[in-house]
This record gives structure tokens, sequence and C-alpha cells, in this order.
């Protein structure tokens, strides 16, 4: 049985400049997974979870949630499902208390069940104190306990854990996996991989509106099982990445904070690749194999990493 | 729990929600207390400067206070829509199953809450200060109800064009209610108007609202019936343009403030 079932949704944002956003999209969510959607800024992430969650029509293709045609049923569809995301703003001056109070008379759940989530997410202490004076990952905490005062069916969960430091997304993790053992179905988009290794069933990739890849993590990174990852510490000049994309056996340059990632074919490709570092007198701290993982299905895939924005 | 019992709850909690931030913010409690003193005050005593007729003390004070009425009702809704809307929290909202119509009911018993302090003070300092004492309660009070009709209906204009427009309906919901203040005659009859826009005003719910609050004083004609039917009119357009606007908001993807 599936719990969301997205059948070749496409949908273009008109304008001066029209927008692509999903195109031909296609899957499917089994009842009690966790299901990772991964991609970089303006890979169609948020455009669908809300197209999943009645707030945004699509112009083709259909969805089901909970076994409910969305647009036929969208309010029987939005009593059996609720939305956590990461960067949420919060309504200044209410206390924990009379915002859950609000969500829940929205649900039309009992009250005690405002106490019953601000236990479970461990903010019962929090109860008359301000929500927008929260830090972050209180106010995360306090945003799945919105999340569950419903005991939604299907989770959508954008980036909960974007912004916060390692305690409190371990923390939110913790969460998470409790409540999916408790049997609710979870769509958790994420930029960071280990954290979609560690909770999704499955994971699916998406890149420019389109899903380029699915499967369980394993499966996913069994595509780079021939390849080899190389991790260079250090920021590189924009122009030598470039450089390196164009060495032969490369398959892919991405860079983040800590460092620049390549994919290449093989051992092979290193020389090449350590001739062009040695060329470019580039200040490196640190030249290393790493283990293939997501980030390199990714860029294997689209040439492009999923820290990277399609902007 | 059957619909009619979970739609209460919502409508109840859109209600809540408006409680809860006039209690917190003292800038909205100016909206009872200081900001409506301040026009009463100017027009009673810039109209008693001029004459001593009770009358135009009382179109003054039963106008003044109509126009609150309408004014609350159609804002509280759009303000409940709105504050969810900057504060980035819209999207938590709507994935409920609520309905647009809700926010309209949750608003409505507000601003009942928040007239009933005015109707006080504006009745009240009109009897101290100006002896205006209110002569037929019953027909008032069923001017008044005209009064949060018409409001209503702007109430629901002003979802449709908050759906739409976001963060930039605020210049049009309180710029129409002002358009419509001047052509409805609040303080004087439409017949000082010209032959086309005194045709206008006609069409206008709150022309009519206001010349049954001018009846008890014996200065407009009781006509009830022409009232409901433009309040009819009006309203069955203003639904209809809403339910379009909220489908257009969500095929533009303008329900929600995520990135």
């Amino acid at each position: 049985m599936h719990a969301v079932v997205a059948r070749n949704v496409s949908k273009t944002f008109r304008g001066k400049r029209p927008v692509a956003a999903l195109t031909g999209v296609n899957l499917a969510i089994r009842e009690g997974e966790i299901y990772g959607l991964l991609g970089p800024n303006g890979a169609g992430k948020t455009t669908l979870i809300t197209i999943l969650i009645g707030l945004t029509t699509q112009d083709q293709g259909t969805v089901e949630v909970c076994g409910l045609d969305i647009q036929r049923h969208l309010h029987e569809v939005q009593r059996q499902v609720n939305l956590v995301r990461g960067f949420s703003g919060v309504l200044e001056k209410f206390t924990t208390w009379e915002l859950l109070t609000y969500y829940a008379l929205l649900y039309g759940v009992p009250r005690s069940r405002v106490e019953e989530v601000m236990a479970l997410t461990g903010i019962s202490g929090k109860r008359d104190a301000q929500v927008a004076l929260f830090s972050s990952g209180w106010r995360q905490r306090f945003f799945i306990a919105k999340g569950i005062i419903n005991r939604p069916k299907v989770l959508f969960m954008d980036e909960p854990t974007v912004g916060l430091d390692v305690d409190a997304a371990l923390a939110v993790r913790d969460i998470i996996s409790d409540l999916n053992r408790q049997g609710c179905t979870i769509l958790l988009t994420t930029h960071y991989m280990r954290e979609a290794e560690e909770l999704c069933d499955r994971i699916s990739l998406i890149a420019e509106g389109r899903i380029v890849a699915e499967g369980t993590a394993a499966a996913l990174k069994d595509q780079v099982k021939d390849e080899e990852a190389i991790l260079i510490s250090g920021q590189l000049d924009p122009q030598l990445r470039v450089q390196l994309g164009q060495v032969p056996g490369v398959l892919g340059v991405t860079q983040d904070e800590t460092g620049c990632r390549l994919l290449v074919r093989d051992h092979g490709a290193m020389r090449p690749v350590l001739r062009s570092l040695l060329d470019s007198k580039a200040i490196l701290e640190s030249i290393k194999f790493d283990e293939p993982s997501l980030e390199d299905v990714f860029l294997k895939l689209t040439q492009r990493g999923l820290e990277q924005g399609d902007e | 729990m059957n619909e009619l019992t979970l739609s209460s709850k919502r409508i109840l909690a859109h209600a809540y929600h408006i409680m809860v931030s006039a209690k917190r913010d003292a800038f909205r409690l100016f909206d009872v207390t200081l900001w409506p003193l301040v026009l009463f005050l100017s027009m009673t005593l810039f109209a008693g400067t001029f004459t001593t007729d009770p009358r135009t003390t009382g179109i003054v004070v039963l106008g003044a206070l109509g126009w609150r009425i309408i004014y609350h009702f159609q804002m509280e809704a759009v303000q409940l829509y709105m504050d969810n809307y900057w504060m980035g929290m819209i999207e938590h909202v709507m994935i409920s199953p609520v309905r647009w119509w809700e926010f309209i009911l949750g608003g409505a018993i507000s601003a009942v809450g928040k007239i009933a302090v005015i109707a006080l003070l504006f009745l009240g300092l009109g009897h101290l200060v100006f002896h205006f004492t209110v002569t037929n309660w019953g027909a008032t009070l069923i001017g008044f109800l005209a009064c949060a009709g018409c409001g209503l209906v702007l109430a629901v204009i002003s979802m449709g064009v908050s759906f739409l427009k976001r963060g930039d309906a605020f210049a049009f919901i309180f710029a129409f209610p002002d358009a419509i203040a001047v052509l409805s005659g609040v303080f004087y009859p439409v017949t000082v108007f010209p032959a086309p826009v005194r045709l206008l005003a006609e069409t206008l719910p709150t022309t009519h609202a206001f010349d049954l609050l001018k009846a008890t004083l014996g200065m407009a004609e009781w006509q009830p019936l022409r009232y409901l039917a433009t309040l009819a009119v009006w309203l069955v357009l203003a639904v209809l343009f809403t339910s379009w606007a909220l489908r257009r908001a969500r095929r533009q993807g303008r329900l929600v403030k995520m990135k």
C-alpha cells in the first residue's frame, strides 16, 4: 500500500520568464517508510512538497495521498498530513502553548493533545515561553510538535535539520526515527547526505525538476562502485575547478565549504589531476581518496553537486 | 466529530488567534481605543462647532460607529491571514483543512468583541458630551447589523485579494473601503453627487446600510429591501471572486512562502 503516489507530475510557473519547476515526476512512497528527496537548491523539492500537500496545483499528472486524489479530496487529505520545515518563521509574542492550541483547534483535536506533543518533543518546559525567542533547535522541536498535533499518517519534512547545531540535529533525527517507528510515513528533503543515508529507507535524487535516480542508499551508491572520489581540502579557484572538470577521466567536480570533491573514472585519472593541481600552484591542505557517496551518484548523473543551486 | 463541529473549532481557532495577538500588542489595542477616539472626537467636535442640531451630532456618532463596524468586520480576517503570511507561517495554516470563509467568521467573532468596546465609547461619549441618545434601539441595531453585513462582503473580497497579491494586498484592502466610504454618503446624502456617481452609489450596499442608520434620525427613508438586494448581489459576486482567486493562487503557488 502506498501513502503517496505522484504520477507524471509537471509544474511550470508562468510569468515574464516561465519556470519549469517539475517535469514528469513519478514517485511512490510506501506506507511506514522514510523517503528521502535529495537535490540542490532550485531542483524542485519544495515545489513537489507543496503539490503533495495540496497548496499548489500541478499542471499535469495526478497525486494521491492516503489513497485519495488530492485535487478532489483536498480537505480529507489535509486532515491526515502535516508539514515540518526548516527556517520557518514564527508569529511573534505567541507562547508555545498558545500557538499549539491554535493548531489543535484548526485540526479539531482536544487540548490535551497539546500537552502530549509538548512531552513527545521535549518542550513541556517551554510551555509559556515565546516561540519566536527560541534557539533554532528548540524552534524546530516546536515545529515537530505542531507537525504531529493531528497524528498525521504522512508527515512532510522540508529540511528539518537545516541550520541546527550537531546536538540539535541529532535530537531532531531521533524524534524523526521515533515517529516513524510509531507508523508515521515521512517524506524528508535534506541537503545532508549522511542524514539521508542514516534515516531514509529509499531516496530520490532530483535535479532541474526531474527525478534522476531512486532507490535505497546502497543501491544508489552501487551506481558509482567502479568510480573513485578524490577529496581535496582547501578552497580552489573557480577557474581551476573548471580545468579539473575537463581533465580526461574526471566525471564531475563539486565544491563545498570544506573542500573540493572530484569523481573520477579510476585511479588512472589521478596523475593528470595532480599535474593540473601542481601547475596551478594552488595551496592545498590534503588530498585523499574517499568512499563513494550519494553526492558522487548525484555528481555522476547530473555533473553537479547537491550543495550547488540550479539558478 | 462531524464537519460542522470541526468547522466551528476552526472558526474559534481564528478568533483565539486574533485575541492573543491583540492582547500582546499595544498597537492593536489602539485599534479599539485611541484611533476610534481620535476619529470620534475630531468629527463630533468639528460638527458641534457649526451646529447645535442634534441630528447632525447623531449622524456623526452613528456614521462613525457604522464605519468602524464595517472596518472591523472587514479587517480582522485579512489581518489574521496576513500576519501568518508575513511571519512565514501561512503554509502551516493552509495545510490544515481550513476553509477561506472560516477566517472571515473567526474574524467576525473578534469584530463583535471590538465593536462592543467602541460602541460603548462612542455612544457613552456621545451621550455625556453631546447629549445624543439613541431613540429607536431596534432600528439602530438593524442599521449596525447592515453595516456588519457590508463589512463581511468587503472581507470576502479582501481575502480574495490577499490570496492573489499576498504582501501587496494591504494597499488595496485599505484603499477600496475608503473609496466606498466616499461614495456611500456616510455623513451626507448621496443626492449631493452628480447623477452618474449617484447611480453608482445606489449599487453599493453600504449606501443603503447608512440610509438605514440615517432613517433612525429621520434623515433618510427606511428601505431594508434595497439594502438586502444590493448586499445579495455583492455577496454573490464577492464569493465567486474569492473562490476563483483561491484556485488561481493555488495554481500559482501563492498560498505558501516557502523557497
